[in-house]
C-alpha cells in the first residue's frame, strides 16, 4: 500500500486542484509538486524525523518550488502550493481530535484521560496544520 | 503628464473591482497590494495610498493637484485559481498607453466566463480527492468507496446551497452533516464495517486550505488584521464540519465512535 502513496497524494491534489478551477495547463505542476512534497515527508518521517518537522520541511520545498513557478511564470505561486500541500493535511489526527472532544464532552464526569488524549490531538494537528502553512510561507520570508 | 479627476475616477474604478476578485479568488494581501500599486503607476498615477482588509479595498491616487478616494466592499470568498492567474496577468500587462476603460471591460469580460470545470467535475473531483484521502490513511477499498460516497453526497449538497446563496457556515456544517449520516447509512446497510477512515476522509474536501495558507503568509508579511481575520474565518469552517460531524454522530447513534 505504501509504495502507492504519492500516486493517492497526487491524486488528492489533482481533486482540490479542480475543485480550486487551478488552470488546466498548471495541473501537472500540481501533481508533480505533490508527489515530492508527499515523498520527501514520507521518506523524513520513515528516517525517524517526527511528523511535525517532516511536514514542514516537505512544505517548505513545495513552497520553494512554488516561488520557482512563480518566477518563472509570472504568476502567483498559490496557484500550484495550495492544492500540493492538501495531501498533507492530517485528517486522521483532526478526526481523533474530534472524537476524542465529543467523548470528553459528554462524558458524565471529567476524565483527565480524555482531556489529554484530546489536547494531545489537537495538539498533533495545531502543529501540523502550522508546518503546512508555515512551510509553504517560508520561502516569502526572503524577501521583505 | 498630470491626469484628470475622471481618469482617477476611472483607474480607481477599475484597480478596486480587480483588487477586489483577486482578494475573493484567494489571493493573499501582499499580491493584491502589489498588483494594484504596480498597476495604477502604469496608467501615470504618481502616488497610490492602498490599504486592503479582509472586507474593504481603499486607495487613495493622487497626481499632480488633483486626487480621489474611492472604496469597495468585499463580498464572497471562492477559490478560484483560474481568476486569480487572468487578473494576475491583468495588471503586470497595464502600461500607460492602456486605457483603464478597456482593462475595466477586459476584467468585466473575465467575471463573466465560465468557469473551465463544472459543477459535475468539481464533485467527481472532491469524491476522488476524499477516496485518495481515505488510501492514503490505509483503508480497505471498501472503505475508499464510502469515502467516494458521502464526499460525493456532501459536495453536491454543498454546491446547491452555495447557489442559493446559503451562509458559508451552514453550507461547510450542512456537507460535514451530510457525510457522517452517509457513511452511518453505510454502515446500517452493512457494506462498511470499520468507519472511521471513510468519515475521517469524506469530510476533508471542506478544510479551508486558502484561508489557512494565507493566514500564515500575510501575518509573516506583516498584515496581522487581514492574517488573524482570515484565520478566524478558518477556524469557524473548522468549527462547522466539527459540529456537523457531532451532530451527525448523535443522529446515527453509538455506531460510529
Amino acid at each position: 500500500m505504501m509504495t502507492y502513496d504519492p500516486f493517492y497524494a497526487a491524486l488528492a491534489a489533482l481533486g482540490f486542484a479542480v475543485i480550486f478551477n487551478v488552470p488546466k495547463k498548471f495541473l501537472i505542476f500540481v501533481v508533480i509538486a505533490a508527489i515530492i512534497g508527499f515523498t520527501l515527508k514520507s521518506i523524513l518521517v520513515k528516517s525517524g524525523i517526527g511528523i511535525e518537522l517532516s511536514t514542514l520541511l516537505a512544505a517548505t520545498l513545495i513552497g520553494t518550488l512554488g516561488k520557482l513557478f512563480s518566477l518563472f511564470y509570472k504568476e502567483p505561486h498559490q496557484i500550484i502550493t495550495i492544492a500540493s500541500v492538501i495531501p498533507m493535511v492530517p485528517g486522521t489526527f483532526a478526526f481523533k481530535t474530534i472524537i476524542s472532544l465529543l467523548n470528553f464532552v459528554s462524558s458524565p464526569l471529567p476524565s483527565y484521560e480524555l482531556l489529554a488524549q484530546t489536547t494531545f490531538y489537537a495538539a498533533k494537528t495545531a502543529f501540523i496544520l502550522g508546518a503546512i502553512a508555515l512551510g509553504v510561507a517560508a520561502p516569502s520570508l526572503l524577501k521583505k | 503628464m498630470e491626469l484628470s479627476r475622471d481618469e482617477l475616477k476611472k483607474i480607481a474604478d477599475t484597480s478596486l473591482l480587480i483588487g477586489k476578485t483577486m482578494l475573493e479568488s484567494g489571493a493573499e494581501i501582499s499580491i493584491v497590494e502589489s498588483s494594484l500599486c504596480n498597476m495604477v503607476q502604469s496608467f501615470g498615477c504618481e502616488k497610490v495610498n492602498l490599504s486592503v482588509l479582509p472586507k474593504t479595498i481603499s486607495m487613495t491616487l493622487v497626481s499632480g493637484n488633483e486626487f480621489r478616494t474611492k472604496m469597495i466592499h468585499i463580498e464572497t470568498f471562492s477559490p478560484d485559481m483560474q481568476k486569480l492567474s487572468e487578473l494576475y496577468r491583468i495588471t503586470k500587462n497595464v502600461t500607460p498607453e492602456c486605457d483603464p476603460i478597456a482593462v475595466l471591460q477586459e476584467t468585466k469580460k473575465l467575471l463573466m466566463y465560465d468557469q473551465q470545470f463544472n459543477a459535475l467535475e468539481k464533485i467527481f473531483a472532491a469524491a476522488f480527492a476524499c477516496a485518495a484521502f481515505a488510501a492514503l490513511f490505509q483503508g480497505s477499498a471498501v472503505e475508499l468507496m464510502g469515502a467516494f460516497v458521502a464526499a460525493f453526497l456532501a459536495m453536491s449538497l454543498k454546491k446547491i446551497l452555495d447557489v442559493r446563496g446559503f451562509n458559508p457556515l451552514l453550507t461547510t456544517t450542512a456537507a460535514s452533516l451530510l457525510a457522517t449520516i452517509s457513511v452511518g447509512a453505510l454502515i446500517s446497510l452493512g457494506i462498511l464495517e470499520e468507519n472511521k477512515i471513510a468519515l475521517a476522509s469524506s469530510v476533508l474536501f471542506l478544510v479551508p486550505g486558502v484561508q489557512l495558507i494565507n493566514t500564515f503568509e500575510d501575518i509573516i508579511k506583516g498584515h496581522y488584521l487581514s492574517g488573524l481575520a482570515r484565520g478566524l474565518h478558518g477556524l469557524m469552517i473548522s468549527f462547522s464540519i466539527v459540529f456537523g460531524i457531532a451532530v451527525g454522530l448523535k443522529l446515527i447513534g453509538g455506531s460510529i465512535v
